[in-house]
């Protein structure tokens, strides 16, 4: 089991687990008490999942007599001092003894950016950097609040241009090409 | 829609390959793929090879760097590109140790390559501090049967090409010893002076320009010219180390043209004729070959061999 | 005495208007350079390499250290207006530099660093000109031993960091260390946590993770905030943007401090830049009349980092120079230039080619100056980068942010990685997690863990102790740990009282 969990499809599973912890602590965090704890228990679950991954996975990992030193001794003198630590963390928020989570700002444009960015680095396999940087240039621009086509227009050629010229022809630069340069 | 895009890129390298076939071989830049950053040794030496060819040749190369991994990274890049000859590898012994190590598929990674042009050979040597008591291979071996196997060689990377050297001479003389791996060469040279370890495998150019060091011994058929007071390990007594070298080379993925094949080969043995070149090489006491293919794939074979004897004999691999 | 003749005669043949010229285009290519977020100075170096394969190799050189050299000043100045640090040792430039643009006032944190930059940079060469021989015999003074308790010492630091949150940072500190452990065992060439994915197995690289957790997460937590709707924050009209002399003079214990303390850690190979910087501040806070401060715009601050980043130049080339072993991994492409004009790197140097080195010393320093020069006028420019509403400016973070990560190893992968820190460090600090422990951690992991473990196989534990410097670095390691929590500790307990 330890070898598969190490495997490809492995990270796909811990990867799945990842989010069910969240979605448990989430559900279990609503009441009046813990409510307002509620991202930085979040964030320690997050934590010791990692920690216990890594710790669990551990055992999995070779070890080779001959190089006269283990390769588990550092992950798990880490993850179980990050685990330590996060436990007295945790325990302190209970306590309600932790600041409190900040107000919520404008969550869903943070999202909106992060999503418009991680589409341009999926496109930029497919169709170049180039086409896939400006587009992601202008998109932003415009999601930010920019409404002068003149101005994101301009800025994303000008960023076009600027990284051909410097870093692909100048400094040699192999930036993802698509399909069509 | 992947897949049409897939069929669309395969059709134009199709014909894309069909006209380079027609056309003399090299009609476009040649790319030769690092796999160490710049100013790495085998980026130092492509460079110096492409500034010697440009002599004999009017082909355009540009040097590339694709680090990580221990040269899996480089090696996967030149693999996925089509086999045209226009992606060339630069590679040295300690890839063939990595994918094994790593446990990668031979065929595959090392297979999946045409050894084109070797290009030197690097002599591997012990080296110890001057001014150590162990500045001899007698004080040495002493040494190390009175520690019992507690004596510290220093080296890179555990499994790397110098690990394998120890590992040699330890087989063959029946002592044993341990091996520190340090992150580089040189900072296990620099704890060979602060008196950590006894011995650092490695190879003459290493000693050139620093201070502190003699070489105890060099796997060689005779001593250097270049290092006339290193014995050999026959002069030792110590039979089977007489062609122990790091080598660096070109390599093409399997099944690129032939015209392409040959074309490297002709020009290797034209630079390996080069004063300049040899200079650049012979200062450091390395040895210059221009082996093609034959040989090249021959000496790739003997290295897999050898490698997986000794990394499963002292239990790096199973 | 001999030293300074030969220190003249090398100024002397920089005085020609090729030479000017070379250092010139070095200088402006390395505050560019440096000045990219994700541009490192070992990269702006291997970069530029092959441009000096046609000069002398004295040129060649004389350009490719001026690169150095001035890149290390120029990622301070993103560390200070957008809060992206170019190379790890810039991270505590950003640490205060960062705040004070926040306040209006970048120009302050500008001229500090440039000067802390100039004045670290002398330090350095003066002490590489002068004391090389004596810093290389200690530098072979240090065993694995103490190249662990060194790391421990530069990881001590995070106590003092998280202002007053030890919990926190020990979190951050360990999440790092963690997270360094994916990648090939620097040992045994085990493979950890890559899950086979080639890409992993060198574990991630610090460009785009440093990228990520500070520029990105900066941005993401302005556009959380609302921050774009808001004009910049606008200079005092009234006041000149820039220090005066006396701002200047107040810090020149700070900086002088800084650029020795950057000098001697800096001559250790790995990551002694880093530690060198991180101390360096350290030392500067504890002994400030009031520490509050730091970390939220002190000047002080600026100074300790820029000022030892930039000596710390002057450390890496100790060993290239004397042992012939790169201090730093631009000092590793100088290694290789050196090589391909058939030069052989060490003390050879010196004896069979003096007048090389002794080129090389002076154009330092007159890169030093040049760097002041171009500084000067190039702070008038930087400075207008806060003007530019955010709307635009945050966008091109992320472009630029994205080639940089992409030219590292040419992979698109670690533009990910560069994401997902955003992300990740945008979440942890508005938990109110610091995030500049998780670089540290990341940053000294490999060298923790490497020399712990030769340690262990050359000795065992014992050796730690039986040897005198590394028991000192412990003892001072653990004191620094000790004090601040221990101090908080009864700070907590006179609250509830």
């Amino acid at each position: 089991m330890l070898v598969f969990l190490s495997g490809g499809s492995g990270l796909l599973l811990l990867a799945a687990g990842f989010p069910a912890v969240l979605l448990a602590v989430w559900a279990c965090t609503g009441r009046e008490r813990f409510a307002p704890f509620r991202v930085r228990i979040l964030i320690c679950a997050a934590l010791l999942y990692l920690s216990f991954v890594f710790f669990f996975l551990s055992f999995g990992l070779e070890e080779i007599e001959a190089v006269g030193s283990s390769a588990r001794t550092a992950p798990r003198l880490w993850s179980a001092g990050l685990a330590l630590f996060t436990l007295d963390q945790l325990r302190r928020t209970l306590q309600g003894r932790a600041p409190r989570d900040p107000e919520c700002g404008d969550i869903r444009r943070v999202l909106a950016t992060a999503a418009v960015v991680a589409f341009s680095l999926w496109g930029m396999d497919i169709v170049g950097y180039y086409l896939s940087s400006g587009i992601m240039l202008l998109v932003l621009c415009v999601l930010l609040g920019e409404r002068r086509p003149a101005v994101f227009l301009s800025l994303t050629g000008g960023w076009v241009l600027f990284s051909w010229a410097v870093f692909s022809r100048m400094l040699n630069l192999n930036l993802p090409s698509g399909l069509f340069f | 829609m992947k897949r049409i895009i897939a069929v669309l890129c395969i059709a134009s390298l199709a014909v894309l390959g069909a006209s380079a076939a027609f056309a003399a071989y090299p009609e476009k830049p040649v790319r030769v793929v690092n796999y160490v950053g710049p100013g790495g040794l085998m980026d130092v030496t492509s460079r110096k090879f492409v500034s010697i060819a440009k002599k004999f040749t009017d082909a355009t190369f540009v040097v590339e760097n694709r680090e990580g991994a221990g040269g899996l990274v480089g090696m996967q890049a030149v693999l996925e590109q089509p086999a045209d000859g226009y992606t060339v590898f630069a590679a040295t012994t300690s890839n063939i140790a990595k994918v094994l190590t790593s446990k990668k598929n031979v065929d595959d990674y090392i297979w999946g390559f045409e050894w084109i042009a070797m290009l030197m050979k690097d002599p591997e040597c012990l080296i110890a501090a001057k001014d150590s008591p162990l500045n001899t291979w007698e004080a040495v071996f002493k040494d190390a049967l009175e520690k019992k196997g507690a004596q510290i060689w220093a080296g890179p990377a555990a499994g790397g090409n110098d690990h394998l050297m120890a590992m040699k001479v330890w087989e063959k003389t029946g002592m044993s010893a341990k091996w520190i791996p340090y992150s580089t060469g040189p900072e296990a040279m620099m704890g060979l002076l602060s008196g950590q370890g006894a011995v650092y495998v490695g190879n003459g150019a290493d000693i050139g320009g620093r201070e502190g060091f003699t070489i105890v011994a060099i796997a060689r058929k005779e001593r250097s010219p270049k290092f006339p007071d290193a014995p050999t390990f026959t002069e030792l007594g110590i039979q089977g180390l007489e062609d122990e070298a790091m080598w660096r080379g070109f390599a093409m993925k399997k099944g690129s043209p032939e015209e392409a094949m040959a074309w490297w080969e002709d020009l290797l043995k034209k630079v390996a004729a080069d004063p300049e070149w040899r200079e650049f090489l012979e200062k450091d006491g390395i040895d210059v070959v221009d082996y093609g293919r034959p040989e090249f794939n021959a000496q790739v074979k003997k290295d897999i061999e050898d490698a997986t004897h000794y990394l499963k004999q002292y239990g790096l691999i199973k | 005495m001999d030293t300074i003749s030969h220190l003249f005669e090398g100024l002397g043949s920089l005085m020609g208007p090729v030479p000017l010229l070379v250092i010139l285009a070095g200088v402006c290519v390395g505050i560019l350079g440096g000045a990219m977020p994700g541009i490192s100075p070992s990269m702006a170096v291997a970069l530029l390499l092959p441009f000096t394969f046609g000069m002398s190799p004295a040129m060649g050189l004389v350009m490719l250290c001026a690169i150095y050299l001035a890149a290390n000043y120029g990622g301070s100045v993103t560390a200070v207006m957008i809060n992206t640090p170019g190379t790890p040792s810039a991270v505590v430039t950003a640490f205060d530099g960062y705040p004070l643009t926040r306040k209006g006032q970048a120009g302050t944190a500008l001229g500090i660093s440039l000067i802390a930059s100039v004045v670290g940079g002398f330090v350095g060469i003066a002490i590489l000109v002068l004391f090389s021989a004596p810093l290389a015999r200690f530098a072979l003074k240090f065993w694995p031993a103490e190249y662990f308790a060194l790391a421990i010492l530069g990881l001590s630091t995070i106590a003092s960091l998280g202002g007053g949150r030890w919990l926190e940072s020990f979190i951050a500190v360990l999440l790092g260390l963690l997270l360094n452990t994916i990648g090939l065992d620097p040992l045994s060439g085990v493979s950890r946590y890559t899950f086979d994915v080639l890409r992993l197995y060198d574990g991630f690289s610090f460009i785009p993770v440093l990228i990520g957790l500070f520029a990105l997460s900066e941005v993401f937590s302005g556009i959380e905030s609302g921050e774009i709707g808001r004009p910049p924050a606008a200079p005092d009209k009234e006041r000149s943007p820039w220090p005066t002399l006396r701002d200047y003079l107040k810090l020149k214990f700070s900086m002088l401090r800084a650029g020795v303390l950057g000098t001697v850690i800096g001559i250790f190979p790995g990551a002694g830049g880093t530690i060198a910087s991180f101390i360096a501040y350290d030392v500067e806070k504890r002994l400030s009349k009031n520490p509050a401060e730091f970390g939220q715009g002190a000047p002080a601050g600026v100074a300790a980092a820029e000022a030892s980043n930039s000596s710390s130049v002057g450390g890496a080339l100790v060993p290239l120079l004397t042992l012939g072993i790169p201090g730093s991994s631009s000092a590793a492409v100088l290694i290789g230039a050196l090589m391909i004009h058939n030069l052989q790197p060490g003390p050879e140097l010196f004896t069979k080619h003096p007048e090389i080195v002794y080129t090389l010393f002076s154009s330092l320093l007159v890169a030093n100056v040049f760097i002041l020069a171009l500084g000067l006028l190039g702070a008038r420019l930087w400075i207008k980068a806060a003007l530019i509403p955010k709307r635009l400016l945050y966008p091109l973070i992320f472009a630029f942010s994205f080639i940089g990560s992409y030219a590292v190893r040419s992979s698109v992968f670690d533009v990910g990685v560069c994401l997902v820190f955003g992300l990740v460090g945008w979440l942890l600090s508005r938990a109110k997690f610091p995030v500049s422990p998780v670089v540290l951690g990341m940053i000294l992991g490999t060298m923790i863990e490497k020399n712990l473990r030769a340690t262990l196989m050359m000795g065992g534990f014992s050796l730690f102790v039986q040897r005198p410097l590394s028991l000192t670095l412990l003892i001072l390691a653990f004191a620094s740990v000790a004090v601040p929590v221990l101090r908080e500790r009864r700070a907590a307990r006179k609250g509830t009282l």
